[in-house]
């Protein structure tokens, strides 16, 4: 959908909006600056010392402690929980779009017996919540060796994305030409290669999609790590700043536990910029045709 | 011949790794909570005992319970009465030609992405008694009677838990309904303008009636968020001030993880599912209304 189409289409003659305009804008206006302003606030608080923050509130401080960010970083491990968080993140997408699209590309393409209930199980999985089966999954973890390690997190993090997946891909495989396919099966490729050296090339789009969603699923998930996860040098993102909070009992570096939490939103900003498009169509789309 | 088994291989290939992971870890845990909700199981031994639906009766016995469930139905109802309004005139005025439209739009869904454990410690940051940016504004304001320990008094601390949770969620049923009212063809509003009908009237009889179904998802979304609300609350005030936040999940949390009551804590969980859906059904039946084709 191109920008024009967002925004109404400016061929066709709509009056423009007017609704006595000057209170509309500045409803606007209010809830824009709702919506930023605690942000600022956390922009001027990270560059300042424990007692700056306390007895300054409004203004940015004059005396920029970019300190803050190394302590952050190094004594209340943000950096261990920074690097173990792009490890989870990009190891769970990797695996979440080969297997997902996989599944998705034979969903699609292939017509076989029981291909409808199968599709109606992946997909349906998204009705259920997660805290349904938290302690079956819990207990069936800890029989397999599976809580407080990766292997664990992975797993369950591939398996609970997959219904999504499967849905946006199946979706996206349906629209490709299965022309190329026949064609690349004549000359002799196996069903694989076609797949890999075809289809995927083709369906880099649907990829991005998925891929930008379940960046935000993983890298901000919380209740399932909390689950799975105990020990501190394992902890993803969210695990670690929720446990800087919520054990402040002790004295606490207000300075740098604020630019911790701006470390934990960068990227996430820098992916929304990137792809802002694309979210806000992906966001609704799924839902739209649903 | 060969072709046909060589497809089938192919199939059972491509779909092996994710039925395999989905069976497994997801559809078996679903199933399994039904089973365990039946049992008294407590800590990780294998002495799990079945005791009938003993456990609802429990749950059916439990203040707490019930006072999280209180909790989960204002949470339900203030965001309705808050989201759906605020979110229909966001999106009604952005789907018209206002300056800016774009950026705005950017601006509101911003939170949206933002990981939820981020958003909690950033508002219980601004709620908090001392350097919070909340009593602060007051302060500003001169309405400095009105500062308080938000997340520490139990008169304030859940509305203050709504009002986090509504601030991020927002934008995402605004664009939710702008895609809905950007999909009505143009030339309904001129129609309606050449009739002669007010702004408010091309809203209330074109706007409205033309996305209900998406207003209807939009309700239905609602629900599913606010009864299955966790990690906000748990890192905002962990259901505290005694038990003043408490919410389904954060007891079920609270049960099964930190007192390693397994099978009340499944209980639980089916018992917010089975909510959840009857809920839903109720709402869709109630807001079931000819759909109108265009």
């Amino acid at each position: 959908m191109s920008e024009q189409k967002i925004m109404g289409n400016p061929k066709t003659k709509t009056k423009p909006f007017s609704w006595s305009s000057v209170p509309v804008h500045a409803i606007l206006v209010v809830y824009a600056v709702i919506v930023i302003y605690p942000m600022v606030w956390l922009l001027s608080n990270c560059l300042k010392n424990s007692t700056e923050v306390f007895t300054n509130p409004w203004m940015p401080t004059l005396t920029p402690h970019w300190d803050n960010f190394p302590r952050a970083w190094n004594q209340i491990s943000i950096g261990t929980c920074f690097v173990n968080s792009v490890f989870v993140t990009a190891v769970t997408m990797f695996f979440i779009l080969l297997i997902g699209s996989m599944a998705a590309y034979a969903l699609a393409r292939f017509v076989f017996k029981g291909r409808e209930v199968l599709q109606t199980t992946f997909i349906g999985g998204m009705m259920f919540p997660v805290f349904l089966g938290i302690v079956p999954l819990f207990l069936m973890l800890a029989k397999l060796n599976l809580l407080d390690n990766y292997v664990g997190l992975i797993t369950v993090y591939v398996a609970y994305s997959l219904p999504f997946t499967i849905f946006v891909l199946t979706g996206f495989f349906r629209t490709l030409p299965h022309e190329l396919a026949e064609a690349g099966m004549i000359d002799g490729c196996s069903q694989f290669t076609v797949f890999w050296r075809i289809m995927m090339p083709i369906a880099k789009p649907g990829l991005i999609a998925a891929g930008i969603f379940n960046f935000f699923g993983i890298w901000n998930e919380y209740p399932l790590a909390l689950v799975i996860i105990n020990r501190k040098e394992l902890y993803t993102l969210p695990l670690g700043i929720a446990s800087l909070v919520m054990q402040q009992q002790y004295e606490t570096d207000w300075g740098a536990l604020f630019a911790s939490l701006v470390i934990v939103m960068i990227p996430s900003l820098i992916v929304y910029l990137f792809f802002q498009r694309q979210i806000t169509e992906g966001l609704t789309a799924g839902a739209l045709k649903g | 011949m060969k072709r046909s088994t060589n497809t089938k291989l192919t199939v059972v290939g491509f779909l092996a790794p994710a039925g395999l992971l989905y069976g497994i870890f997801f559809v078996l845990p679903m199933a399994q909570a039904f089973y365990y909700s039946l049992f008294r199981w407590r800590g990780l031994s294998q002495n799990k005992e079945f005791i009938g639906l003993q456990n609802f009766r429990d749950l059916a016995n439990d203040g707490i319970f019930w006072m999280a469930m209180k909790h989960n139905l204002t949470f339900m109802v203030a965001s309705m009465l808050v989201i759906i309004p605020l979110a229909l005139f966001f999106a009604y005025v952005l789907s018209r030609k206002v300056p800016g439209a774009s950026g705005y739009r950017a601006v509101f869904l911003f939170p949206n992405v933002i990981s939820i454990v981020a958003v909690a410690v950033l508002w219980s940051f601004a709620y908090n008694m001392r350097f919070g940016l909340i009593n602060a504004f007051l302060k500003l304001v001169g309405l400095e009677r009105y500062t308080a320990g938000w997340l520490g008094d139990p008169h304030t601390a859940l509305p203050a838990v709504i009002a986090t949770s509504i601030w991020y969620c927002l934008g995402f049923y605004i664009v939710l309904f702008l895609a809905g009212i950007q999909s009505i063809p143009t030339s309904f509003y001129e129609a309606a303008s050449l009739d002669g009908a007010t702004q408010w009237q091309s809203f209330r009889h074109v706007t409205i009636p033309l996305v209900w179904e998406i207003l209807r998802l939009g309700v239905v979304y609602i629900i599913i968020q606010t009864m299955n609300v966790f990690g906000l609350v748990w890192v905002m005030t962990e259901g505290g001030p005694s038990n003043h936040t408490e919410t389904m999940l954060t007891y079920l949390y609270r049960k099964a993880f930190a007192e390693s009551q397994y099978g009340y804590g499944t209980a639980l969980g089916v018992v917010v599912f089975l909510l959840v859906l009857t809920i839903t059904m109720l709402i869709t039946r109630i807001m079931k209304r000819e759909v109108v084709e265009y």
